[in-house]
């Protein structure tokens, strides 16, 4: 399998074209300049504006005004599309005229970019797919006179329009199908009246920018339900950049109130510490002539007995000083293959490059072909080979010189006889002690509960690719045990029963499995997990995953026979069983983008899909999103209608400045339903095998020298 | 040579540091370092910001490090934390010295001419040089091409091309690490757009660089050089 020509080449007109700006990389940050309004998104005060945050930013903001407040997270998801989660309080709303609670979705698409002349154009919808409070959809121009002084009109609909319409170009505006919320409102989208709004911001230097507005929203609703008062169509706003991250936004609004927002703008391409500051790695040792050494060129070595085991032993230790481990090696006199555990690098091709320097420090001249292979809980993933000759010759040089020449290939394929495990690598015993958070969000009683615990875990692996493992968790602190112990769903208790486990598991035993992963055959990887899986399901999980080296499409089976845990979490069982799994498709887009489908019966029975897509940067950061859809009737499942979420990974490496393959990965769900349901195993296939393959090796390949 | 004399070199690189037993414990411990040393230098600069940091004394140095250190010696001092230190030559690779600092940074050199940082953060991961090398060296006039290589924040290498015209520009006597040196001064500017940058070499008859001021790179701003010994 040589699947090296077709992608080397992308990534070489990647860096051409890339040879002209580099030059420009310090400055002021941009994202900053992008004013955000009270949703969050790029706007005025409450209207939005037609400009976008540079691609891949990752931006919050926090929005208090008059018993009223916004939480948004938002990311600008390709170069022209912003997408924003919510969680808002809007009183007076609820039913019996309490404060609603009430998350939300936007969607903001640059349609046209601005020109000498013609003005930039977005659309956007507002509050899509939940309840419906915000609910209104806008299309919106913005044009700056010189850079600092730009104006804005749009026309908005649905709740943008409840100020001065013109009637309603596209018919009436059914009335929304509330239901229990949660679904794309999609056949209200741009019907009904339609108002005008249209505004000014000026940035009279770089850190403050003053913005007003004629807003087409009038707070009707909160109006009547007597939690405002509305005298005036003008808001106004200032927002002033405190650091190159944070901008603090104070508002004067409705004639009545004033507003006040704090905003964050991360961009993940820039580390808040500079990169590298490992040690330097060793460098590659030249050849001598062979005149210098006959004997080491001629090979006549491969007949001393010793020559393997000490070549070995010493790069094993050498590995071992930077962060890798030999698992196993073979060499004959032309060819050396190291299978090589990496422990340290997030980015594997540095961990390659790492190798492959220390290789020729220590291999005899005469071999010259090194193959240089990953192994993952036991598990031979990729093999990349390079010619000795090229290492040497190519040390100076940029990085995708020795990427052109580098060779991909799945171990099973290019197995040769011949190699040694390391010995005292198996059985191998690790254990860590870390603090933990735990959060509970989107509770009305109380939005944000949280509890530190600390966990024990532990990992003792018997032989190659068999793996037991399990951790405990104690709290240390914590109110997430005062959630209502009231489980009103219709659905199974899948997981809506969290608050039983959260009161009553302290402690608790997370996990308690015995894993087995092997190479059944080339492409092929397969996963039996037996034991206490998660939280909530104990039984027998198994996967089986066809991936080629070189491909950007895998597939995958998973097949799970489980039955619920007790809310103690220690060894007993509840009374519900259930063969649960998914057929899986998953896609490398190119640029960073992963899409990955789930067909299959969810943990309450429910049939269905999961759609996911993950847009991750190759310094590990990582954003996505995904909903499930499932046979389960909206009426059973309750408020929300389907399973969705947010999933944000941030590399440890980035904080540090120095390399570490720690990651913490947070998912937030809106809400926490029975329905769409997935079993949360540990050490799935794709995921845990997809970084030593060649498109996200490539996509890092740049820290190969490093 | 067989095998073993191999493994022998290995063993022997100056590189190597030492490591714990339990790599879990071991990576734990080193990470909780790295906070609290990241956490301390940001102090250190914050408080040095605008203050007096005295410039250490080379010569000190040099003649200590000629006495312990075996190989070609460098001396750097960075405008960036305004440091100073010793580097001493951990292997030769076609026409690239290596060059390493007691804490395992390294500076990567070819005649002279620095092609490469590593473990300063934000490092000059290579770069073309060949052509302003023979203009220097030769202390000619002329222009050059040069590529300088970067990590982005993302860790995707970018190419910093630049043009850069050389110039002898007289003269001068040096005095440093015991020996004493007829030199020739040759400027160099470097120009990619809005950005321009300035490097000195001081050239002997022969062609050897024995003292530089260079521009390594955007975040680590520009560094000068002392040949201890060739």
């Amino acid at each position: 399998m040589a699947g090296t020509a077709t992608r080397l080449l992308a990534g070489a007109t990647v860096l051409g074209l890339l040879c002209g700006n580099a030059g420009a990389q310090s400055g002021a940050e941009p994202g900053s300049d992008i004013p955000r309004g009270t949703f969050g998104l790029p706007g005025l005060v409450d209207m939005p504006t037609a400009e976008t945050a540079p691609e891949g930013f990752i931006s919050g903001s926090i929005f208090r005004f008059k018993g009223a407040g916004r939480t948004t997270l938002s990311f600008q998801v390709t170069e022209r599309l912003s997408g924003a989660f919510r969680y808002s309080k809007v009183p007076g709303l609820n039913a019996g005229g309490t404060d609603l609670w009430d998350r939300s979705f936007d969607l903001h698409y640059r349609l046209l970019d601005e020109g000498p002349i013609r003005p930039a154009f977005a659309i956007g919808l507002r509050d899509f797919v939940g309840t419906g409070v915000y609910s209104s959809e806008y299309l919106v121009a913005t044009k700056s006179l010189t850079p600092r002084l730009k104006f804005t009109a749009g026309l908005g609909w649905g709740r943008m329009a409840s100020r001065g319409d013109i009637g309603s170009p596209f018919g009436d505006r059914p009335p929304l199908d509330f239901g229990e919320g949660g679904k794309a409102n999609t056949d209200q989208w741009f019907r009904g009246p339609a108002a005008p709004f249209f505004g000014v911001s000026w940035k009279p230097n770089d850190r403050l920018t003053l913005k007003a507005e004629y807003s087409s929203d009038d707070y009707s609703r909160e109006v009547g339900a007597g939690k405002l008062e509305v005298n005036s169509p003008m808001n106004f706003g200032v927002d002033y950049r405190v650091k190159d991250m944070f901008t603090l936004s104070a508002y004067y609004m409705q004639g009545t109130e004033l507003g006040l927002q704090l905003q964050f703008d991360i961009d993940p391409r820039k580390s808040p510490v500079p990169s590298g500051l490992e040690t330097a790695p060793l460098p590659v040792r030249a050849r001598p002539a062979p005149a210098a050494d006959p004997e080491g060129w001629s090979g006549a070595w491969t007949s001393d007995p010793q020559v393997q085991p000490g070549v070995q032993d010493a790069v094993a230790k050498a590995l071992a000083k930077d962060g890798q481990e030999l698992e196993g090696m073979s060499l004959s006199a032309t060819r050396a293959e190291v299978r090589v555990r990496n422990l340290r690098y997030l980015a594997r091709p540095q961990a390659v490059g790492r190798t492959a320097r220390i290789l020729t420090r220590a291999l005899p001249p005469s071999v010259e072909t090194l193959v240089i292979t990953s192994m993952v809980k036991g598990m031979p993933t990729s093999s990349v080979t390079f010619r000795r000759s090229d290492i040497e010759a190519l040390e100076g040089d940029g990085s995708v010189e020795i990427l052109r020449r580098a060779r991909f290939d799945d171990p099973v394929a290019i197995a040769q006889p011949g190699m040694v495990p390391t010995s005292g690598v198996y059985p191998k015993f690790a254990w860590s002690l870390s603090p933990q958070m735990s959060v509970s969000l989107f509770d009305p009683d109380n939005p944000l509960r949280a509890d530190l615990n600390l966990r024990l875990g532990g990992t003792y692996e018997l032989r190659p690719g068999l793996v037991l493992a399990g951790s405990v968790t104690k709290k240390l602190v914590g109110n997430t045990d005062q959630l209502d112990q009231v489980n009103t769903s219709l659905a199974p208790h899948v997981r809506t029963d969290l608050p039983f486990y959260l009161h009553e598991g302290d402690p608790a035993i997370n996990t308690l499995t015995m894993a087995w992963y092997a190479r059944p055959a080339e492409n092929l990887y397969s996963r039996v997990t037996v034991g206490y899986l998660e939280r909530m399901f104990g039984g027998v999980s198994s996967e089986l995953l066809w991936k080629p080296v070189d491909s950007r499409l895998a597939l995958g089976v998973e097949v799970n026979y489980v039955r619920q845990r007790d809310y103690d979490q220690m060894l007993g069982f509840r009374d519900y069983e259930i063969a649960t799994g998914h057929a899986s498709a998953y896609y490398d887009f190119g640029k960073g983008f992963l899409g990955q489908v789930d067909v299959g019966r969810y943990l309450a029975g429910d049939v269905g899909a999961t759609f996911s897509l993950d847009r991750e940067f190759a310094n590990g950061w990582k954003v996505g999103a995904y909903a499930t859809f499932t046979d389960m009737p909206t009426s059973v499942f309750g408020e929300g209608s389907f399973d969705k979420g947010i999933r944000v990974t941030v590399p440890l490496a980035l904080a540090l400045g120095t390399p570490t393959a720690k990651t913490f990965t947070s998912t937030i769900k809106p809400l926490n339903r029975d329905g769409g349901a997935r079993l949360s195993v540990d050490g799935r296939l794709y995921d845990t095998i997809r970084e030593t393959h060649q498109g996200t090796m490539q996509d890092r390949w740049g820290r190969f020298w490093r | 040579m067989t095998g073993r004399a191999w493994v022998l070199a290995l063993i022997c690189a100056p590189l190597l540091a030492a490591c714990g037993s339990d790599r879990q414990a071991a990576e734990g411990a080193s990470l909780f370092k790295k906070i609290a040393v990241t956490a301390k230098s940001g102090l250190a600069a914050r408080r040095g910001k605008g203050g007096t940091a005295l410039p250490a004394d080379t010569e000190v140095m040099a003649a200590s490090a000629l006495k312990t250190v075996k190989g070609s010696i460098l001396i750097a001092q960075f405008e960036r934390g305004s440091y100073t230190t010793v580097l001493g030559q951990i292997g030769e690779n076609g026409g690239i010295r290596t060059y390493a600092t007691p804490d395992q940074k390294a500076i990567l050199v070819k005649s002279g001419v620095v092609v490469g940082t590593r473990g300063f953060g934000d490092d000059l991961m290579s770069a073309r040089a060949d052509d302003a090398i023979r203009l220097i060296r030769s202390r000619s006039v002329g222009t050059a091409k040069r590529i300088y290589r970067y990590l982005d924040g993302e860790g995707i290498e970018r190419p910093l091309p630049m043009t850069c015209s050389i110039a002898p520009a007289g003269g001068q006597a040096l005095a440093f690490g015991g020996q004493s040196f007829a030199t020739t001064r040759v400027a160099e500017t470097c120009v990619n757009g809005p950005l321009s940058v300035d490097n000195s070499y001081w050239v002997t008859g022969d062609g050897g660089i024995v003292m530089s001021q260079q521009w390594i790179g955007q975040a680590m701003g520009s560094a000068g050089f002392q040949l201890i010994r060739p």
